[in-house]
């Protein structure tokens, strides 16, 4: 009995160092920036951009399937993406018009239009992808708005687990992360001229998000003032 | 005493019976189509292993020697005769990228590959990430496979696997190879889950 309390005495602080110091040394999880065909060019500026409502995409890490509850938590991350992405067109010189959403308010053609583009949400963000079936869609949306751009943001979080620690004490790497993708998509022209897409492995938070916006305008202002 | 000892026993025998079973039986793939399974084909295209990646910098991964081998070696002991293909599109001109590839939906892979193909296989290498901690280290993987039928130009099967683990003891897990041990296991997973050709 003895024994047993002089080991425990012992080991439990040693263990609880141990760990302590893994988290402590767990190298923090990175945001980093990936590269598309416009990835390089610099923000666009005095031009008018019509703001598509934030598609958000939430999927199990480990199916890869999408994941259809937290609805009011999508609403409240959407609303919130679009207005940090709003806040940074603006600082870079570019005017914002639209909301972002589609609701009540929303005239009924304009509403027809942003639930068309919606659905074809994969297309309309990838750089990639030929445009030539949304073009059309496009020039309605400039004939009813005026607008020169329109801003199109995809938030894609992988729900699983956090880094940490599991028993009997190891550190586990975490499966969640976020990936937030913007783009400038010409009206007239049906294309992409400008593209960001930032990764972080972090979980979901408001905080996570807004790092990545912020890293993703970051990134561009300073590649425009290099070229 | 003896009666603790003998429950502590019985529990680990327990514990290691279960964990035999999970690794025995096959898991459910994420998608698969009925047909697929009643009669799967003797042969399928496997394309270039798509590099998925959004964060390239976590971790050094060739993906031919640590994915696409040891992946062509477990489909033909699942059976399966392969064909693996040097390149994504035969019949445009064109060369593709992996980022093209990964905005591609299934009537967009269905034109990728030999032209006389029924049965592609296309591999996405989607997260190997790698930290070192104070006494070891931690690793992840994320792997997901397609199989798509180009006539019909629509999926017959998906699947996904995830490894993320890490490993306390010093050196000694420096030297262990982590990481083509976490590529390994999720391509087991992957390939277990395809119905057996007999």
């Amino acid at each position: 009995m003895h024994r047993t309390s002089s080991h425990l005495g012992i080991h439990i602080p040693v263990v609880f160092i141990l760990l302590t110091c893994q988290l402590t040394c767990h190298s923090a999880p990175k945001v980093v920036t990936e590269s598309s065909p416009v990835s390089s060019r610099p923000l666009p500026s005095a031009q008018s951009v019509y703001m598509l409502p934030a598609y958000v995409i939430v999927e199990d890490v480990h199916t890869g399937e999408a994941v259809a509850a937290h609805e009011a938590e999508n609403v409240s991350k959407a609303a919130m993406l679009n207005s940090a992405v709003v806040r940074q067109l603006r600082a870079g010189g570019l005017t914002v018009i639209g909301e972002g959403r589609i609701d009540d308010s929303t005239p009924g053609e304009l509403g027809e239009v942003l639930a068309q583009l919606q659905a074809k949400h994969k297309i309309v963000a990838s750089a990639y992808r030929d445009q030539s079936e949304t073009r059309p869609l496009f020039l309605r949306l400039r004939g009813l708005t005026g607008a020169d751009l329109a801003c199109v943001i995809t938030l894609r979080i992988k729900e699983g687990s956090s880094t940490g620690v599991t028993l009997p004490g190891y550190v586990r790497e975490g499966s969640a992360s976020v990936e937030v993708r913007a783009a400038l998509v010409s009206l007239v022209e049906g294309k992409h001229i400008w593209g960001r897409d930032v990764f972080s492995r972090r979980a979901a938070s408001d905080a996570t998000v807004a790092e990545c916006v912020e890293k993703m305008f970051r990134s561009s202002s300073s590649q425009g003032k290099s070229q | 005493m003896n009666k603790f000892r003998f429950i502590r026993a019985a529990n680990a025998a327990c514990l290691l019976f279960c964990s035999m079973l999970a690794g025995c039986v096959a898991q459910e793939p994420v998608y698969v189509e009925a047909e697929f399974v009643k009669s799967p084909p003797d042969t399928m295209v496997l394309l270039p292993v798509v590099d998925a990646r959004k964060d390239k910098s976590a971790s050094d991964v060739d993906l031919q020697k640590d994915v696409a081998r040891p992946l062509l070696g477990r489909l033909a002991s699942r059976g399966y005769t392969i064909i693996a293909a040097d390149r994504y599109a035969y019949a445009e001109g064109k060369e593709l990228t992996s980022a093209e590839i990964v905005d591609m939906d299934a009537a967009e892979l269905a034109k990728l590959g030999p032209p006389d193909a029924r049965f592609l296989m296309i591999c996405f290498v989607e997260d190997v990430s790698q930290s070192n901690v104070v006494l070891g280290k931690t690793i992840k993987v994320e792997i997901s496979a397609v199989v798509v039928d180009k006539q019909r130009a629509c999926y017959v099967w998906k699947d996904k696997h995830v490894d993320s683990r890490g490993g306390m003891g010093g050196l000694a897990v420096q030297l262990v190879p982590m990481q083509s041990m976490a590529i390994g296991r999720c391509i087991d997973e992957l390939v277990v889950s395809l119905p057996k050709k007999h």
